[in-house]
């Protein structure tokens, strides 16, 4: 049972946490701020195949029994106790009706409030070096060695400031009856607490874990779970930036990002690279000399894949891993420069043919590299339990906030299949559509307006209620990818004993299955009953609700009170407009003395308010259609993510109209003279009303929360370290959404796309906003048919660029067939004339020869020598001169 | 039983819905008498964790019976049930003379709460089988009911 390998290099973990999860939530902000910078760099900074020297997995194991004399007690704590309230644990590890059922699972955080964090004192790391420093002297040194150590480190993972930096608990409880026994039942706990967000993958060894001390009530088992799930190997497994994450999400590919993954032993896994380097160049150029002409509608050299293939000169971080994806980058950079004139493999089922080169170089390194998995999403690996093996899949696509399994089409189907009117009094930030306000969008609403929203499963076992509040809160997070701050506030389960805690938070959502919480409507705003499907807004909330019948009559004064009955898309419109102006304003607009009186009108108004037709509706309805069409859980989530992410473009775009600034984005202005346009896109005005009409509330309610601010923080940090110079996203919404755009805009966007996608990081992050989803590259694809012979250029250039990583090789392979073609064409024009430019250079050059052989510039040279140097293995020079021509 | 208890349940509460709480210490039989209540019949029951609560209808009164795990660390949560109760009905271990002193202390405690000043009382004297147990009029006694002067309570046998 002996702390191994871990000790080595104690990382930034729980002390680290605890220093400042000992302050509540709503104090810590600026901490937390700070603190929340980490992962957000850390994203940035990815490393290479990960080797020993990380955080530990699993920082505690727990173990609670019901005491049948006593009651819920905390047994065992493993390696030492973590500080928190025993009874507290034990309750929360023993939920009510755990004597109903043989088995459930709990999840619930440690660090959220200072009753419910580690005790500093008994941290990790300071207990490990606890008999040599002081205190005092430690936790500076703490302090500074994390801020240094962690980019290094396994940082992305529940590091302090990932919204909280919390210990994820996973527990499960189990009930065994045996008549033998006194009261003729045993119900015992176990539980681990790790940083990982993705805590599914301990279920079978606490499962095992847990059996085992059934048959033998011994703590040494904690100690073996402890192990076990310490030693639970990742070597070779990939760490993924921000943007790679959210492209991996986004793709239904099992080979995205392959390249980045295995390369078990170092050493071996180095000693391949280079094998293959060597082998490579020779195969590049091969091929370059047979085909002559195949390389050079190829990559831009200079830039693009000479930092992508030689790894020692790549500025970008990457090292191993990147310098293996270089290799086979270049092979089959190489292969599908020839295949591009081969002409289209009609076998090939749609895909372009680079990807044939792409198939022979992953058969042929199967054999080498180890690790590689079925499906990129997941990494690959086991657990020894004993003498059993377990395997353990990995998700790779999870961020920090994203904890734990859950289903968002559980949690629509949920509360959607038993849909009523809400009734009046309505409340401005959560009834965003008034009595026909989708509970859906209710709970969303709730979640960004920092409400207490609490989730009700009465006779349903505690991992139902658990698995509700995670989805709801990748609903308010966009599954972790879009806001934080949500997870802090997090309770999957809870119950009474809770109480004193959730009564710190302004804010929360949690998970209950005792009904005695109904009849306690002063400790929630929402109550989502599992059940009935039925959500009730607590009366509680209603003071303030005169605010938004008054704040929906002030926006819709004159304009549309008259319209009121038949609200069409133009009094939508008209609404829309009225209620974005008056927003600033909205909260002083007066409050209604008696709302009893008074409520006939108030009703009135809201229902004149609630349109069918809204946009939260309509979303709905097509997540709905969706689910039952059978898309799945990952389709759902995208969607949901998407909704998020426009949310957030509407609140910056709201912000910079009422303000003249935003602090969450990039302001919104349109293209104007050759300068590009910034913000949100809206097709057109009827739909910008609309869309402004269905969110306002809902930003507004969003900017006053910590979760706005935390964002504001990571748009700060983001525009600091952006890899691409201007809202690609913007541009990219024009290209996809604008009915009209000029030329000049036109080649404004692709000009700038050409020039400013260059790097890897750039290409990804271009790939993120055109997801297969939305039809993938098509709107650049369409800037080869543009008029102006300049924007198909920079298209063809841009297509280029992308082609040089596999990533943009496979996106541009499922380009549709027209676009190929028109892809292909153009090369092939581009090259004649690359040829006949060559022919005069050629000629230009005789004549020169008897001059001036020296005044060879950059340009000259590369030409003067089209088989020779060889940079990034596989082209020579020549694209970057016709790339100007 | 059940029906006899519903029988008394009856006499003492008049109204259409009734919050009923049952508490007692540990193993006192707080979960069989729900289940007799509701059931009607023995069921053989394993510690609660947490709660029980059924609704058991009698002579169109509805009662929402709670019945709360009694174990020495878990009694603290009692306090959460209080509000809205109109009845409490605490349960003795008739045959438990060691734990009849800390049974009062616990039911003092409970009584003393604000939120359950105008709850009526139904003290179980339950497992009256046992060899040696107590009789409801001890349990009256030991308990020092007589001592309670603004507050209705009952002495259920069984």
């Amino acid at each position: 049972m002996s702390v191994t390998s871990h000790t080595s290099f104690p990382p930034p973990t729980p002390s680290a946490r605890s220093n400042f999860t000992t302050q509540s939530t709503e104090r810590d902000f600026e901490s937390d701020l700070t603190h929340d910078l980490g992962p957000d760099s850390a994203f940035d900074l990815d490393g290479t195949g990960i080797t020993g020297n990380e955080e530990e997995a699993v920082h505690f194991c727990l173990l609670a029994e019901f005491d049948i004399d006593a009651g819920a007690t905390l047994a065992h704590q493993y390696p030492y106790p973590t500080g928190t309230d025993e009874h507290r644990l034990a309750e929360l590890m023993l939920p009510d009706g755990a004597h109903l059922r043989a088995e459930d699972w709990t999840i619930f955080y440690l660090g959220q409030t200072p009753s419910s964090a580690i005790a500093p004192m008994l941290s990790h790391e300071s207990s490990m070096r606890l008999s040599t420093e002081s205190s005092s002297s430690n936790t500076t040194n703490d302090d500074n060695r994390r801020m240094s150590v962690m980019p290094l480190d396994r940082a992305t993972r529940g590091v302090a400031g990932s919204g909280g930096g919390l210990l994820y608990v996973l527990n499960c409880v189990r009930m065994k009856e045996d008549k033998k026994m006194r009261r003729g039942a045993m119900v015992k706990a176990m539980a681990i607490c790790t940083p990982n967000p993705y805590i599914g993958i301990y279920k079978p060894l606490l499962l095992l874990a847990l059996e085992e001390y059934f048959l033998s009530p011994s703590p040494e088992i904690l100690a073996r779970l402890f192990d076990s799930a310490n030693a639970i190997s990742t070597a070779g497994m990939p760490r993924l930036t921000r943007y790679e994450r959210i492209l991996l999400r986004c793709s239904e590919r099992k080979d995205l990002f392959e390249e980045k993954f295995g390369i078990t032993e170092p050493l071996s896994g180095t000693k391949e690279v280079f094998e293959d380097l060597n082998s490579e160049p020779g195969h590049g150029t091969g091929s370059m000399s047979e085909s002559g002409h195949g390389n050079e509608g190829l990559p831009r050299t200079g830039s693009g894949s000479g930092s992508g293939s030689t790894s020692t000169s790549a500025p970008n971080h990457r090292k191993t891993l990147s310098s293996s994806s270089g290799v086979r980058m270049v092979r089959k950079g190489s292969s599908s420069s020839q295949q591009f004139h081969l002409a289209t493999p009609p076998s090939r089922e749609g895909r372009l043919t680079p990807d044939m080169g792409y198939g022979v170089s992953a058969t042929e390194n199967q054999g080498k590299r180890k690790g590689v998995p079925r499906d990129t999403h997941f990494f690959e690996t086991e657990a020894r339990f004993k003498k059993i093996t377990v395997p353990i899949r990995i998700p790779m696509t999870v961020f920090d906030e994203d904890v734990g399994d859950y289903s968002l089409i559980e949690l629509v189907q949920t509360f959607s299949h038993n849909i009523t009117p809400f009734p009046p009094p309505y409340h401005p930030h959560l009834h965003t559509n008034g009595s026909m306000t989708h509970p859906i969008i209710l709970i969303l609403n709730a979640m960004l307006a920092h409400k207490r929203v609490m989730f009700l499963g009465h006779g349903l076992p505690a991992n139902q209620v658990a698995r509700m509040v995670l989805a709801a809160c990748a609903l308010g997070s966009g599954c972790g990818q879009v806001l934080r701050g949500i997870t802090s506030c997090a309770f999957p389960y809870a119950n009474l004993a809770s109480l004193d805690i959730l009564e710190e938070f302004s804010g929360f959502v949690a998970g209950v299955t005792n009904p005695r919480f109904e009849e306690l409507p002063t400790t929630w705003d929402v109550l989502c009953n599992l059940e009935t499907g039925k959500m009730t807004v607590s009366k509680n909330l209603q003071s303030s609700s005169n605010n938004i019948t008054n704040t929906g009559s002030g926006g819709m004064t004159g304009s549309n009170n008259a319209s009121s009955v038949n609200a069409a898309n133009v009094g939508s419109m008209r609404s829309g407009r009225s209620s974005e102006t008056s927003l600033g304003s909205s909260s002083m607009i007066k409050v209604e003395d008696d709302p009893s009186t008074t409520s006939g009108t108030p009703q009135a108004k809201m229902n004149s308010i609630a349109k069918s037709d809204c946009l939260d509706n309509q979303f709905m309805d097509e997540i709905l259609s969706a689910t039952t069409s059978h898309y799945g859980e990952s389709n759902i989530r995208l969607r949901f993510v998407d909704y998020l992410n426009r949310f957030v473009r509407i609140a910056s775009h709201q912000e910079y109209t009422q303000t003249g600034s935003t602090k969450i984005g990039y302001p919104s202005v349109p293209y104007r003279d050759g300068v590009l346009g910034s913000g949100a896109v809206f097709a057109d005005d009827q739909s910008k009303q609309r869309e402004l009409w269905t969110n306002s509330h809902r930003v507004e309610a969003w900017r006053k929360t910590r979760s706005y601010r935390l964002f504001a923080k990571d748009w700060q940090s983001r525009l600091k370290k952006r890899s691409v110079g201007f809202d690609v996203q913007h541009q990219i919404a024009r290209l996809r959404l604008a009915k009209n755009m000029s030329d000049a805009e036109a080649e404004a966007i692709f000009g700038a796309l050409n020039n400013g996608i260059r790097s890897y990081d750039q290409v990804v992050e271009l790939l993120t906003h055109l997801p297969a989803h939305w039809g993938g590259l098509i709107p650049i694809a369409n800037g080869l048919f543009h008029r102006w012979v300049g924007v198909r250029e920079n298209a063809l250039e841009l297509l280029i660029t992308l082609q040089q990583h596999p990533v943009g090789r496979q996106a541009v392979s499922s380009m549709n067939y027209f676009h190929r073609k028109a892809l292909i064409s153009l090369l092939e024009r581009r090259e004649a004339n690359m040829k006949r430019q060559r022919e005069l250079t050629r000629q230009r050059e005789e004549a020169y020869t008897s001059t001036t052989t020296a005044h060879a510039n950059g340009w000259l040279a590369g030409e003067s020598s089209p088989n020779g140097t060889v940079q990034g293995g596989s082209t020579n020079v020549t694209p970057q001169g016709v790339g100007r021509a | 039983m059940g029906g006899q208890l519903s029988k008394a349940l009856g006499k003492l509460f008049g109204n259409k819905e009734m919050r009923i709480l049952m508490l007692g210490l540990d193993a006192a039989g707080k979960t069989t008498i729900l289940y007799k209540l509701k059931l009607n019949q023995s069921v053989t029951t394993i510690p609660t964790v947490g709660f029980n609560v059924e609704t058991v209808t009698y002579k169109n009164v509805k009662f929402n019976v709670w019945d709360v795990g009694g174990q020495d660390k878990i009694r603290p949560l009692w306090r959460h049930y209080y509000t809205g109760t109109q009845g409490l009905i605490f349960v003795i271990d008739s045959g438990d003379r060691d734990r009849i002193d800390e049974a009062r202390l616990e039911l003092e405690r409970i009584l003393a709460d604000r939120e359950m000043r105008d709850c009526l009382l139904m003290v179980f004297a339950n497992k009256q089988d046992l060899p040696g147990a107590m009789s409801p009029a001890e349990v009256t006694e030991k308990l020092g009911l007589h001592k309670m002067r603004d507050r209705s309570w009952y002495v259920h046998p069984r």
